[in-house]
């Protein structure tokens, strides 16, 4: 190879191959101008590689052209261009102007309904193809090789039914007909282990699933008769297959819910049961009223009818009541309109031609005719729900005074079975509701995802499909068996079975559930309906939700209009590719032009992240517009994907509006506010000079928590609060008064708190009913414990317990710990708050308001909103004073921003109007207006919550590094070790912490006593080094206390987010960094924090979250690094996280 | 191609989804990449969105692509030699004081400016296009040979020696820039 050759190879030389790199080696070895020209060549990638780098940089923060944006004229036009095509495409089917996240929702929900990603126009929709989905359909494809004659096959069966009996008998029969394969019959017992509380631990049906071929379980597998992610189906296998090439499979049989189920794209098993919901009278009242049953076909105003006669002739003091909803039909997630309208699906698609007014007042007239039932007292809707997945029995509500309830029926094999045909009718609910409430499956029978032997499983299961089970709790899913050995089970009469055979042929899944819009409606009824509940009057709930209503049955309507129009999804993106410019795939618009002379119109750009709250941004913005004629509001709708990095997610849309809302405040404030994330800087307008400079904002209005927010750091606020969400301990009234204890009072304590805990957990026949308090919120974590200790930590601080090497723990602080972790542990009123979580069905149980008798709750969204029979108490004193108000909501000016002034009076405007949500808003004088006074809050609450929100912002009053420990120190009680072991561990971090929070009082007030070491028996030497536990490796060790972690200690097991603690300190200091690394050390570590000031005294180093990182074995490392460059010695813990 | 052709040869929502994808992930590289070959923010936008208009509308092709990213830039090639030649014939007239804005915000970008981005976008300026684009998806985009092969649809060969020439035009430009 020639020079003229080697040097077009030098061209290209990182790319080169492996014959082309020896030769070109070779001779640069020996060609200084090659080399000289390689070194050239490398200079000049470097400089062209960084010249892209900011590029890209620049056009993901300005990916618009700011000529357009700031014209006037373009205004308009730009509002409207994003979807100007699905607008036209409307205009075209002659349906009225939709808002332009209107449009975003038709699009939104059109695409999302085809189950597909696509970005139409800056709308990123989030799909369900993923990679992993399809990876899993080709492996669950997988044919094994059939068994030869003469193989033989053991497969294993789960059962959990009481008695295993039948499946034995069973399993012989199949033996018999199948001599090959026999099957072993794994009764529940086996899969029972004691959980850590000592109790018997129910499984998951993944974990049984897991250890046999197939089995059977409850609830079709399904949470809920909505289709399952496909995350959410792991352990068994899709039988689609199976059933489609198996001809002999009855699917025509089934009925129609279980048919459903068989003909999805993914059958987690064969239905054995279903359960429908029923409407169980009382003949002898319905006899005495002299009124006539109901029929098959009756309807919602039958039943509101008879129930009002029925309630008329009451005879004594108590009365008849004609109807209860006691299988909680109407209070099941998104069913709230049930029983005003019966099916909303139907409800509206028969008024497809109406306008929106007109719906409104169809709807206020049924809830009115509902609350009119409630005010005669024909209905005891708020008194027997109960939550039909932790209720260890349904519901008997028959107490000889009731007329009619529903039920979801089921147990009619059982002993406690009591609706005998001479008394008790049944009926199917009312035509208007079947379509409404999808009917639940009861068992099914499954193949497990790792069995080896699925062909010889399946001709089991079919085997089994073909029998009744005399044992099954509810009718059977096929037709031909309910026929033949079920409806002539029992003694019942025709009318019974009639009723039952009409409930069974109601349809299985609710499909309205993939429309945003739709969700958004019912979403928006139920919180009228609830309102109406709690006193307001139909009119003045139903005024509040107008604009937000209105605007969404528009957006429904032009949905259905597109589905009517396209019969398929690719039709309708086909067409709107079609529809001129913009086109479908445009890039997302962004304002990035200075702020234009004062004459001109500026447009700036809101993100809003959800669309019911973008449709009252869009009506917000176009008041707002009106009082600020040259300003224009463009809200922009950005959707967060499920399992996007929030930060992440922030930082996108930062870099691509003006202004925009937030979820939370963009840094945490109260007693554990976290130093301010230095990249806020870099995304965030500084909003202090914007409020210093606008004399008409006044922030002594907003309630002190939030003033407490924007006060904090005096010249730095990037962001503005407009809400706020206090704690509280929410309580079910109905387990308060099934206990006979009196509600919380307002001023109770935190012995008031632990007495009433106890008094209200309840067992009933050894099953646990409710616990007594739930930490649903999880105050207990994240550095939380040391709050159910506040009433001795302050005597733990005056004490002047001055000893010289050794003094006694308080004992009050001792049994406080105690009194705490026993709850949990020794009197289970209360699940273990750091493994409350980690168990499926436990987690799943807290988070039920009926799991528990009180629990913790943000106030907004989940109490108010909830039932009526949800009180609300503060939490007990002294918590109630030192636990933070939780602010909700804020709003930001991006740094990009080149109109923060105008963005600016944006912000205000909001923080002064009313949002139409449940959270109370951050400014006093808006809540005066627009919050005190709504159908959300009833006087009792209001005088609960007013002087919550009016409290005094908590300072932290205990030192971290005090506190630190001692929540390790409660962690490790909680994973079993003992009171004293746990503390005498935290002995020396607590030692240390205390010494630094004495020198910092003194700095502070000289005069003020100090604070004596408190040294807890046994006594140890108080030595850094003992913190740590040699590992095999070679860990350097922290017993430089300049350069130390002393939280998390070593071996500690941390979660959730949690904060470094020690010291970082050498002569020279340039900067000090934190990594964490696997359990092998050696491998590589990973950087999380660093911090360019010495840490002096022991203080925060740095906050890992660790809910990130898998479970398991890690190492912290701190890393002092000199002006020099030089890496000073380290200090390294090893830790475990268990998330 | 008809609706029924589409779904039977292959699933489009799994095609759009993968432009989607595409999307996604190379818009602002490619937005920089159009920008560094045609000059201005604006007209690199505008390539920009109607590059992956193209994509959306030629995705039936996505299942014969061996290399998706260089399937994606050699389109974008395309798409500025396109508008550089029809530069060359007509132009409209540049709206003064949004173009100087626009040079602007991008003059005073300087939170993480390089600091001869003006000199090396001028010296990259006087390279003909298809050096331009050679040497840029090279050093600035990180592509293999063969990706840039099969950007520019040349042979891999013609990669190499249009690299050497270049850089070797480049760094002359670049130095004279510097005198």
């Amino acid at each position: 190879m020639n020079h003229a050759q080697l040097q077009t190879l030098l061209a290209a030389y990182s790319q080169l191959n492996e014959s082309e790199r020896r030769l070109v080696d070779a001779h640069v070895l020996h060609c200084a101008d090659c080399a000289a020209q390689l070194r050239a060549y490398q200079q000049m990638d470097r400089r062209l590689g960084r010249l892209v780098d900011d590029q890209i940089s620049y056009a993901t923060r300005h990916v618009i052209s700011p000529a357009l944006a700031r014209q006037p004229a373009f205004v308009t036009a730009k509002r409207r261009t994003r979807l100007a095509w699905l607008d036209n495409l409307l205009e075209q089917l002659h349906h009225p102007s939709l808002s332009n996240w209107q449009l975003a929702g038709v699009a939104a929900m059109t695409v999302v309904l085809a189950g597909f990603l696509i970005t139409l126009t800056g709308l990123q929709l989030r799909g369900v193809v993923t990679t992993i989905d399809t990876l899993l359909d080709k492996a669950e494809q997988t044919q094994p090789t059939p068994i030869s004659s003469t193989d033989k096959v053991t497969i294993t069966f789960a059962c959990h039914h009481s008695s295993c009996e039948w499946f034995k008998a069973q399993a012989q029969a199949f033996h018999q007909q199948h001599p090959n394969i026999e099957v072993q019959i794994k009764e529940k017992d086996k899969f029972i282990s004691l959980g850590a509380d000592g109790r018997p631990k129910e499984p998951d049906y993944q974990e049984v699933a897991a250890m046999v071929d197939s089995g059977e379980w409850w609830h079709a597998l399904y949470g809920s008769p909505a289709p399952m992610p496909r995350t959410e189906r792991g352990g068994v296998r899709n039988l689609r297959q199976f059933i489609q090439t198996d001809p002999t499979f009855p699917a025509a049989d089934f009925f129609p819910a279980a048919q459903q189920y068989v003909s999805s794209e993914f059958v987690g098993g064969i239905p054995v049961n279903i359960i429908p919901p029923l409407v169980v009278f009382d003949k002898t009242l319905f006899d005495a009223a002299g009124i006539a049953y109901p029929s098959l076909d009756w309807q919602l105003a039958d039943l509101y009818g008879m129930a009002h006669q029925i309630t008329s002739k009451k005879p004594g003091k108590d009365g008849y009541v004609g109807f209860a909803d006691g299988a909680e039909l109407a209070s099941y997630p998104g069913q709230g309109s049930l029983l005003v309208v019966g099916d909303l699906v139907s409800f509206l698609q028969q008024r497809q031609g109406a306008t929106p007014a007109q719906i409104m007042q169809a709807l206020a007239e049924a809830i009115q005719r509902y609350r009119d039932l409630i005010d005669f007292g024909a209905t005891q809707q708020a008194e027997l729900r109960i939550d039909i997945d932790s209720a260890t029995s349904l519901p008997r509500v028959s107490n000889q005074t009731l007329a009619m309830w529903t039920e979801l029926f089921a147990g009619e094999s059982t002993a406690e079975y009591r609706y005998p045909s001479s008394r008790y009718g049944f009926a199917a609910l009312p035509q208007e509701m079947r379509s409404g409430f999808p009917l639940f499956l009861g068992n099914v029978y499954y193949i497990s995802a790792q069995s080896q032997h699925p062909q010889e499983s399946w001709r089991w299961l079919r085997f089994l499909a073909d029998q009744v089970n005399p044992h099954d709790v509810a009718p059977p899913a096929r037709r031909s068996s309910a026929e033949s050995q079920y409806f002539n089970r029992r003694g019942w009469d025709v009318g019974q079975v009639a009723a039952l055979r009409a409930a069974l042929q109601q349809p299985g899944v609710n499909v309205e559930d993939n429309s945003m819009a739709f969700s958004a409606i019912r979403g928006t009824i139920n919180t009228v309906i609830e309102s109406v509940l709690k006193g307001q009057s139909v009119a003045e709930a139903m005024e509040r939700m107008r604009p937000r209503l209105e605007n969404e049955i528009a957006t429904w309507q032009a949905e259905q209009l597109i589905q009517e129009t396209f019969p398929t999804v690719e039709a309708f993106v086909t067409t709107a590719a079609t529809m001129g410019t913009p086109t479908p795939l445009a890039t997302t618009l962004t304002v990035a032009s200075p702020t234009p002379p004062a004459n001109d119109l500026t447009l700036i750009s809101f993100a809003c992240h959800e669309t019911w709250a973008c449709a009252m941004y869009e009506n917000l913005a176009r008041e707002f517009e009106r009082q600020h004629p040259h300003i224009a509001i463009d809200t922009v709708y950005t959707e967060m994907p499920l399992n996007t990095d929030r930060v992440e997610f922030f930082r996108q849309t930062t870099a691509q509006v003006d202004t925009g809302i937030w979820f939370d405040p963009v840094e945490e404030v109260g007693p554990w506010t976290k130093p301010v994330n230095e990249e806020l800087a870099r995304m965030l307008t500084n909003l202090a000079p914007l409020m210093a400079n606008d004399s008409s904002f006044d922030v002594t209005d907003f309630y002190p928590v939030a003033r407490a927010y924007l006060e904090r750091k005096g010249d730095t606020a990037w962001s503005l609060p407009i809400q706020i969400m206090p704690m509280v301990i929410a309580y079910n009234r109905q387990a308060f008064r099934k206990n006979d204890v009196p509600y919380p009072a307002s001023d109770w304590t935190l012995a008031d708190f632990y007495a009433t805990a106890r008094q209200v957990t309840r067992y009933e026949g050894g099953q646990r009913e409710w616990f007594g308090f739930v930490d649903r919120r999880q105050i207990g974590l994240s550095n939380g414990h040391h709050l159910f200790l506040l009433d001795q930590l302050d005597p733990l601080l005056q004490a002047q317990t001055t000893v010289t090497g050794t003094a006694t723990f308080p004992r009050a602080l001792v049994d406080a710990i105690r009194r705490y972790t026993d709850l949990a542990l020794k009197e289970g009123a209360m699940p273990n708050p750091t493994t409350l979580f980690e168990d499926e069905a436990l987690a799943k149980f807290a988070h039920k308001a009926s799991g528990a008798a009180m629990w913790t709750a943000l106030l907004g969204h989940d109490t108010l909103n909830s039932v009526s029979s949800i009180g609300i108490a503060p939490l007990p004193q002294p918590l109630d004073r030192r636990y933070p108000l939780w602010l909700g909501s804020s709003v930001y000016i991006s740094k990009q921003s080149r109109h923060p002034q105008e963005s600016w009076l944006w912000l205000k405007f909001l923080s002064e109007h009313d949002l139409q949500t449940n959270d109370i808003p951050a400014r006093r004088s808006t809540a005066e207006r627009h919050y005190w006074s709504t159908p959300f809050v009833d006087e009792e609450t209001a005088a609960i919550l007013r002087p919550l929100v009016e409290q005094p912002i908590v300072s932290e009053p205990y030192p971290e590094v005090l506190i630190a420990p001692l929540n390790t120190a409660i962690d490790k009680i909680f994973a079993g070790t003992s009171v004293e072991t746990a503390l005498a561990d935290a002995q020396p971090a607590i030692n240390l912490g205390l010494g630094t929070w004495r020198k910092q009082q003194q700095t502070v007030n000289p005069t003020s006593t100090p604070i004596a070491v408190i040294v807890m028996v046994p006594t140890r030497t108080p030595n850094i080094s003992t913190l740590s536990v040699p590992r095999p490796t070679a860990i350097p060790d922290c017993s430089d206390s300049n350069i130390a972690i002393l939280e998390p200690a070593a071996e500690a097991v941390i979660s959730g987010v949690v904060s470094v603690v020690g010291t970082a300190n050498r002569e020279g200091f340039q900067f000090y960094k934190l990594e964490y690394a696997g359990d092998d050390p050696e491998v590589s570590f990973t950087y999380f924090a660093e911090g360019t000031t010495p840490v002096l005294e022991i203080g925060q180093l740095g906050m890992l979250d660790t809910t990130a990182l898998a479970n398991g074995d890690y190492h912290l490392r701190l890393t002092v690094v000199d002006k020099n460059g030089n890496f000073l010695a380290q200090c390294r813990v090893p830790v475990t996280v268990k998330n | 191609m008809t609706l029924q052709t589409i779904s039977s040869a292959n699933p489009p929502d799994e095609l759009t989804s993968q432009v989607v994808a595409l999307y996604a992930q190379y818009q602002t590289a490619t937005c920089a990449y159009l920008y560094s070959l045609v000059g201005e923010w604006e007209l690199a936008n505008d390539l920009n969105q109607e590059l992956y208009l193209r994509l959306f509308r030629t995705r039936l092709q996505l299942p014969g692509i061996e290399n998706p990213r260089a399937w994606v830039y050699q389109i974008a090639t395309n798409l500025a030699l396109n508008a550089i030649k029809r530069r060359q014939h007509f132009a409209w007239l540049p709206w003064h004081q949004a173009s100087n804005e626009a040079h602007l915000v991008w003059q005073h970008d300087l939170e993480s400016a390089t600091a001869d981005r003006e000199q090396l976008e001028q010296a990259l300026a006087q390279l003909p296009t298809d050096y331009c684009a050679a040497l840029l998806l090279y050093s600035g985009h990180g592509f293999s040979i063969r990706e840039i092969a099969t950007a520019l649809q040349i042979s891999e060969g013609a990669v190499k020696v249009r690299l050497h020439r270049a850089r070797a035009l480049f760094a002359e430009v670049y130095e004279e820039s510097e005198r």
